[in-house]
């Protein structure tokens, strides 16, 4: 064990290491910064004077570019890339449809894949025969349409640990005329932010919004998924939903359960899984979910069922994944039926559902 | 007597002894930290050294809002895991190659009353979630909110894995004649 005054030394010699270490990654930055708007410019200027439109002639992937550009709202990369003022992409367009049963808000740039966001009263999330209770709202990206599935609360650590690529902004609409009628109340008005990619999971299956509740000044991250795809990518078993998409097997940190008829009280109302079921029946519970088998009419199921089990899979990262259960072995998550005919699940079951 | 904050930019404007006096106050239970997850003193040693140095190089806007101890505890989580995840194959075979009286020493250090050796001894039967907020919040007088941070739990994680913890260790302390009830 080192004393104080050599683990002191210590420290002073590593925070030297450190600088150094950083003050060269910094030089290699700025070269290859100076050496990317040198060519850039050299392009813009040759596009120009050859009279062709620039964005055609850039020879680079607008896919890494255009997200920086695409919004002028993120104020921080135009600071950082003043170069990219001179290549003079056009600025996002804001449009609101007002519509009867839905909004719909979309930012478009001529460089960047669309971004539309819907406020819908559906929700594929849900059992079928809760569809009517609940508001959704989708983000359609790249063609793909994700739904709202978890929001949380901002933090340094959420942020930090889920967002990742910068993809666009839907913008806050500022016409007025969207005064009049029933959707202008919908909580979906205030669902104004910028989209990311989140970490750890697939730009195919799930995107983020960051949003601020201009009341509290509160800032949420909302996740959505592509219920659609997962019917493309699960072919079979439980695991391929759980492990191989939700991260359950490495991400999991505690369950809450809703036990009930309403689903919508499920959120406000749950307890830990730990109350009812012993610690050492949970392993073997989630590898029943896992092999679990993947069914096409579980639908009916759910409808005929009043009686139903909501639990919430708290993962690290901080989101949650929704799973509902019903009496037979039905298990519903993210749009798709499972069946199970293992014991341990009417074990769970029924030591969770109300009387 | 100056806080943690206070001597860390003492350092930064380029008095040394600001930077001792943190060791003085954080080192021995950032190592005992770090070696819950290592579980190797000299290698946990090496990572605080670490996590000092990447404080001080990266300079965190967060030292005011929560606390220096917050965010080099958190730092230090992070470098455990990442050892971990780098030298995965070779932590399975490798044994701790230390004397165990250093970590006892160590201990002894950071554990003052009887009632916290008590504690102590249960701690290291738990599940290492368990023990991990529980040592947080017992021996280095986190908050949970603290906690959280360090775990990277939002409020209703740290408070249900608190709750669980506290139960389970209840339940060890009980039935090696402990008594839980004092804590």
């Amino acid at each position: 064990m080192r004393s104080y005054k050599e683990q002191t030394e210590k420290i002073l010699e590593l925070v030297e290491k450190k600088k150094k270490a950083r003050e060269k990654k910094n030089n290699i930055l700025v070269t290859c910064s100076a050496l990317a708007a040198c060519a850039i410019i050299a392009l813009f200027c040759t596009s120009l004077f050859s009279g062709k439109n620039q964005s055609a002639s850039l020879p680079v992937d607008t896919k890494i570019f255009t997200p920086k550009t695409a919004t002028t709202s993120d104020k921080s990369d135009n600071k950082t890339k003043p170069t990219k003022k001179r290549v003079n992409y056009e600025k996002p367009k804001t449009t609101t449809i007002p519509m009867t049963t839905e909004s719909i808000k979309t930012t478009t740039t001529k460089n960047t894949p669309k971004i539309v966001f819907i406020s819908t009263n559906s929700d594929k999330s849900l059992p079928s025969n809760d569809l009517s209770k609940t508001d959704s709202n989708v983000i359609i990206y790249n063609g793909k349409s994700y739904v709202n599935t978890c929001s949380l609360e901002e933090s340094e650590t959420s942020k930090a640990n889920l967002l990742g690529e910068y993809l666009g902004t839907v913008s806050e609409e500022s016409d007025d005329e969207s005064t009049d009628d029933a959707s202008s109340d919908d909580s979906s008005s205030d669902m104004n932010g910028k989209v990311y990619t989140i970490n750890g999971y697939s730009e195919s299956f799930r995107l983020g919004m960051v949003t601020r509740d201009t009341t509290t000044g509160n800032d949420y991250i909302h996740i959505f998924d592509d219920l659609d795809s997962l019917a493309y990518s699960v072919q079979s078993s439980g695991s391929e939903l759980l492990n191989d998409i939700l991260h359950i097997d490495k991400n999991l940190s505690f369950i809450n359960y809703y036990s009930g008829t309403n689903l919508s009280e499920a959120s406000t109302n749950q307890n830990d899984i730990l109350t009812k079921i012993p610690e050492t029946t949970i392993p073997q519970f989630i590898e029943c979910l896992n092999t679990a088998f993947l069914i096409n009419d579980g639908e009916s199921a759910f409808e005929n069922e009043d009686k139903k089990v909501a639990l919430f899979f708290n993962m690290t990262d901080e989101t949650t994944a929704q799973i509902y259960l019903t009496k037979d072995g039905y298990i519903f998550c993210d749009g798709l039926y499972f069946k199970t005919d293992s014991d341990i699940f009417y074990e769970v079951y029924n030591s969770l559902v109300e009387e | 007597m100056a806080t943690d904050a206070e001597y860390y930019y003492q350092f930064l404007n380029g008095d040394n002894s600001g930077l001792e006096e943190l060791v003085k106050m954080f080192n021995n239970n950032l190592i005992l930290f770090i070696n819950r997850y290592v579980n190797n003193l000299s290698t946990a040693e090496d990572l605080a050294a670490d996590t000092f140095a990447e404080l001080i190089v990266k300079k965190s806007p967060y030292i005011e809002k929560y606390s220096f101890k917050t965010w080099l505890f958190r730092i230090a989580r992070n470098n455990a895991i990442d050892y971990i995840r780098k030298n995965r194959r070779h932590m399975n075979v490798s044994l701790p190659d230390y004397d165990t009286a250093e970590e006892d020493a160590l201990e002894r250090s950071v554990v003052k009353s009887e009632q916290q050796t008590e504690l102590h001894a249960s701690l290291k039967k738990l599940k290492k979630d368990y023990s991990d907020v529980l040592y947080l919040i017992y021996f280095d007088q986190m908050s949970y909110e603290e906690a959280g941070l360090i775990l990277k739990k939002n409020n209703k994680q740290i408070k249900n894995l608190v709750f669980r913890a506290k139960q389970s260790l209840k339940e060890t302390m009980i039935k090696e004649g402990f008594n839980y009830e004092e804590l």
